[in-house]
């Protein structure tokens, strides 16, 4: 095993950021793939449908069938379209959105549930050092940031396919992800304020005793909402309505490129449920599990809260009907913003509060 | 203060009618499905269910009115192989849109509806009910 | 409303962009076309174009005989078929001057309003398509499959009846009729509230309709407009009530409406009509009489003019009948009240968004069989 590597300093962190890199990677990919199937059959059942049944032992393995389905079909391009963007944009989401889940504790996830075997190989914990997701000091702030570059890619997604519908898709995306950038920073800085710190790992030890949610309700609601739109999710899907712009910004695309995107749009998503139970529902805090699982009750409980938050997501879109761009924009800047930075003026007036009563420190 | 309790309600209304909206949709979530799944399970076709047409040969008269009612014209009478009776109905199940105006029609009750309703070919003239099929469109069913 | 469309694309206004809403768009229903020019996200014209699937029904109405065409008119509309074969039958009677037996008309009373709710569990169905919660669609095909499974017990098709024949109906209920009927009523009674849940009290839902506004009273009756459009405005005309036919008039019910004409209004007035309708069927297995479901008739009729109108669950279904005598009618007329409502999109969607669009088209509930015919 690999519990002694004489390796350089500079190289043993290229080793291990690269190790926790992939095992993000692959983690965050496998639940996109829970995710489309948990969607595709909680949305179902909420349809009075079956949902995928036939690949498979309760259609399992549906996804794994459409995506060979995709990658193996003719990646067709448009013949008025810039040929390379269009095909270079979405490696460009794909990568954006990938960006995030190094930061977020997915490598923490997956070396903590090995620890489970240690009884049997003891050599196991040494993996517990290769968490690279707690070196992050301005973790959330880069979250942003990588979101924020979300915007820009999409309208050019929408501007290089060359087709009316995804014109108005990319336009009704990049003001859609813009103005909800900024009632989602005052919600981030609310929670900072709360915890005076931009890591993760930092902001769930904080909620030992309490959990931002009960601190802080409304910025989880609000919290809540700007994720559900900056990750296009029903109700706030407007950009790829299918009903009415065709599929938005990504109508021109098939095969691999859809996918891609697709599996872009899921990551963000998933991201964002990951997000809600790290900021304000206390992330992998939790009772311990009994007996041998005692190591795998923090990636369990964090597990737990986000396919909690996943689910809820699947529900709201099979509760709600879309909403209009403009009605977007004015709830945006006339309803969450000041929400927003009530909010931010409450989130204040309840910290000195918490602090006197000592629930954090 | 009339115009905070307009707000209030407002503001009562939206997040009562989410929750009421999202438990709705996780009602379903823990109900019986009323579907079947289509090709291992099949439904019961109700007694008076219009599929493909059969004629029985004992009871034919040849008489012809069903070809003459016949609103597409896919029914044609053609003389009967087996000599009795000396005329027989053809249908062309393509044309036909199971309306049943034959069935009503026929004086001695020889053409009637069956159940069956899978009917595969590889060639158009495969849904094409010669004499020899419309006298057993049964065994024509696709199993 | 064409002249300022074409103004706009011979002008070459970059500003604006014209999209073809149709013939093959996810959320028309049928092959229909919709020319939208928007500017930014407002529409500032609308041209519609029709005629993708004429089949030319007019025409095979006067090459078939009499008795051979209402099997051909539930076609037009595939999924209110009971009510056109109701209209023809009933202009065809109103030249004979047939009398029809009254255990038929309750029948055909029965039919109808089952035809109504599966109708309108289609128009739930598309509308929560179209404004984009597919979960609503999967609801209304489940409850319109229900009234579907009583319609196919009664008339033996579940889309395509041929259920009507002058001088009666087709066939006299089967065996066990009552408890299926009351069985599916139950069923999807049991499921209007979610429906209500889901939109007229999802504030989402509201915020998506309540302001878009189709017409007012006045100018929905220069428009032509008739059925739950014309009385989500707010007036109360119902041809079940205002020119009784069949037995209509002895039945206990209401005539739900609307406001201010929204979009809204239009969904409240369905599910209230779904609600209504439950109640006459229920009515109407209550009272229906015993005796013969159909009178022997001419197989058709003297010469005449026949003019009959019932209302559909889109509005006023009409057909205007000539006939000269012979085994063919001369010339069958239909009107169909979506072709009245979908020509007058442009007027409605001037200055409305894109979004809006589609929301309009789910509130007409336009059927392109019986407007392209």
């Amino acid at each position: 095993m690999i519990t002694e590597l004489y390796l350089p300093p500079f190289l043993y962190d290229i080793f291990k950021s690269a190790v926790a890199t992939i095992i993000a990677i692959v983690f965050t990919l496998l639940n996109v793939i829970i995710f489309i199937y948990a969607e595709r059959k909680v949305w179902a059942r909420s349809m009075q449908r079956m949902g995928p049944t036939y690949v498979g032992k309760w259609g399992s393995l549906q996804l794994i069938a459409d995506l060979i389905k995709l990658l193996s079909k003719e990646i067709i391009v448009p013949s008025k379209a810039n040929r390379v963007a269009f095909l270079l944009l979405p490696i460009l989401v794909a990568i954006v959105s990938l960006m995030i889940a190094i930061i977020l504790p997915y490598d923490y996830v997956v070396f903590y549930t090995l620890q489970i075997f240690q009884p049997l190989i003891p050599s196991v914990s040494y993996l517990t050092k290769f968490v690279v997701s707690n070196s992050f000091t301005a973790g959330l702030f880069i979250i942003y940031v990588v979101l924020g570059l979300n915007p820009v890619l999409i309208l050019l997604t929408g501007w290089v396919s060359n087709n009316k519908y995804t014109v108005v898709g990319g336009f009704r995306a990049a003001a859609q992800l813009l103005s909800f950038e900024i009632p989602l920073l005052v919600v981030i800085a609310s929670v900072v304020v709360l915890t005076n710190s931009l890591n993760l790992y930092d902001i769930v030890n904080m909620q030992q005793k309490v959990w931002f949610v009960i601190v802080a309700p409304l910025a989880f609601i609000l919290f809540l909402i700007t994720t559900l739109a900056e990750g296009e999710r029903t109700p706030f899907d407007i950009p790829d309505a299918e009903s009415e712009i065709i599929a938005g910004w990504n109508t021109e695309y098939s095969a691999a490129p859809y996918a891609l995107l697709l599996m872009g749009m899921y990551a963000r998503a998933f991201f964002s449920a990951t997000l809600i139970a790290i900021l304000f529902f206390g992330g992998w805090l939790g009772p311990t599990l009994p007996g041998f699982l005692a190591p795998f009750s923090g990636p369990f409980w964090l597990m737990l809260k986000t396919y909690f938050f996943m689910i809820l997501f699947i529900v709201i879109r099979a509760a709600f009907p879309r909403y209009r761009i403009d009605q977007l924009l004015s709830l945006n800047w006339t309803k969450l913003l000041p929400l927003s930075i009530v909010n931010l003026i409450l989130v204040v007036i309840a910290k000195y509060i918490v602090l006197s009563l000592g629930l954090i420190s | 203060m009339s115009r905070v309790r307009e707000i209030f309600n407002a503001v009562y209304r939206i997040i009562y009618g989410s929750l009421l909206a999202t438990y709705a949709a996780t009602k379903y979530l823990f109900l019986r499905r009323p579907t079947i799944e289509y090709p291992t399970q099949t439904i019961q076709f109700t007694e008076r269910y219009r599929g493909a047409l059969e004629v029985d040969d004992n009871l034919c008269v040849g008489c012809g009115i069903c070809a003459k009612v016949c609103p597409n014209t896919c029914i044609f009478m053609v003389p009967y192989e087996k000599g009795n009776p000396a005329m027989i109905p053809e249908i062309d199940l393509q044309h036909c849109m199971y309306c049943g105006l034959c069935v009503d029609y026929c004086p001695p009750g020889a053409i009637y509806h069956t159940h069956v309703v899978k009917i595969v070919g590889f060639k158009r003239s495969d849904l094409y009910l010669s004499q020899e099929k419309v006298t057993n469109v049964q065994e024509l069913e696709y199993k | 409303m064409v002249n300022d469309q074409q103004t706009s694309l011979e002008s070459k206004d970059i500003r604006t962009l014209t999209i073809n809403v149709g013939p093959q768009h996810p959320s028309t229903h049928g092959p229909m076309d919709i020319v939208v020019t928007i500017e930014g996200e407002t529409i500032i014209g609308a041209d519609v174009k029709l005629g993708y699937i004429h089949r030319g029904i007019e025409k095979l109405c006067e090459l078939r005989n009499f008795f051979q065409i209402p099997v051909y008119l539930n076609r037009l509309c595939y999924v209110s078929g009971m009510f056109w074969e109701y209209g023809f039958v009933k202009a065809v009677e109103e030249i004979m001057n047939q009398k029809v037996p009254e255990r038929a008309e309750w029948l055909r009373v029965i039919a109808c309003e089952l035809t109504r709710i599966a109708s309108h569990m289609i128009f739930f169905a598309s509308f929560g398509a179209d404004v984009g919660n597919l979960t609503l669609y999967s609801w209304g095909i489940r409850d319109r499959d229900r009234i579907i499974d009583v319609l196919e017990l009664l008339s033996g098709q579940r889309m395509t009846f041929g259920y009507f024949r002058v001088g009666g109906v087709r066939y006299d209920v089967p065996v066990g009729f009552e408890d299926n009927i009351e069985k599916s009523l139950r069923y999807v009674e049991s499921h209007l509230r979610d429906y209500e849940r889901l939109t007229v009290e999802n504030p989402v839902f509201i915020a998506r309709t309540e302001n878009i506004i189709l017409a007012d009273s006045s100018k929905a009756l220069e428009l032509g407009w008739t059925g739950p459009l014309l009385r989500a405005t707010g007036l109360k005309r119902d041809l079940r009530r205002d020119e009784p036919y069949a037995v209509y008039d002895t039945i206990d019910f209401e005539i739900p409406t609307g406001k201010r004409g929204s979009v809204l209004d239009t969904f409240y007035v369905r599910i209230e009509e779904v609600k209504e309708s439950i109640k006459i069927v229920r009515q109407a297995i209550k009272r229906i009489p015993s005796g013969p479901f159909q009178h022997r008739a001419l197989l058709y009729p003297p010469p005449g003019i026949g003019y009959a109108h019932v209302e559909d669950s889109r509005g006023e279904c009409g057909y205007m009948i000539v006939s000269d005598g012979s085994p063919k009618p001369y010339r069958v007329k239909i009107r169909s009240p979506a072709y009245v409502h979908v020509m007058s999109l442009p007027y409605i969607l001037k200055g409305l968004k894109l979004a809006d669009l589609y929301a309009v088209i789910g509130a007409i509930d336009p059927c392109l069989g019986e407007i392209d015919r």
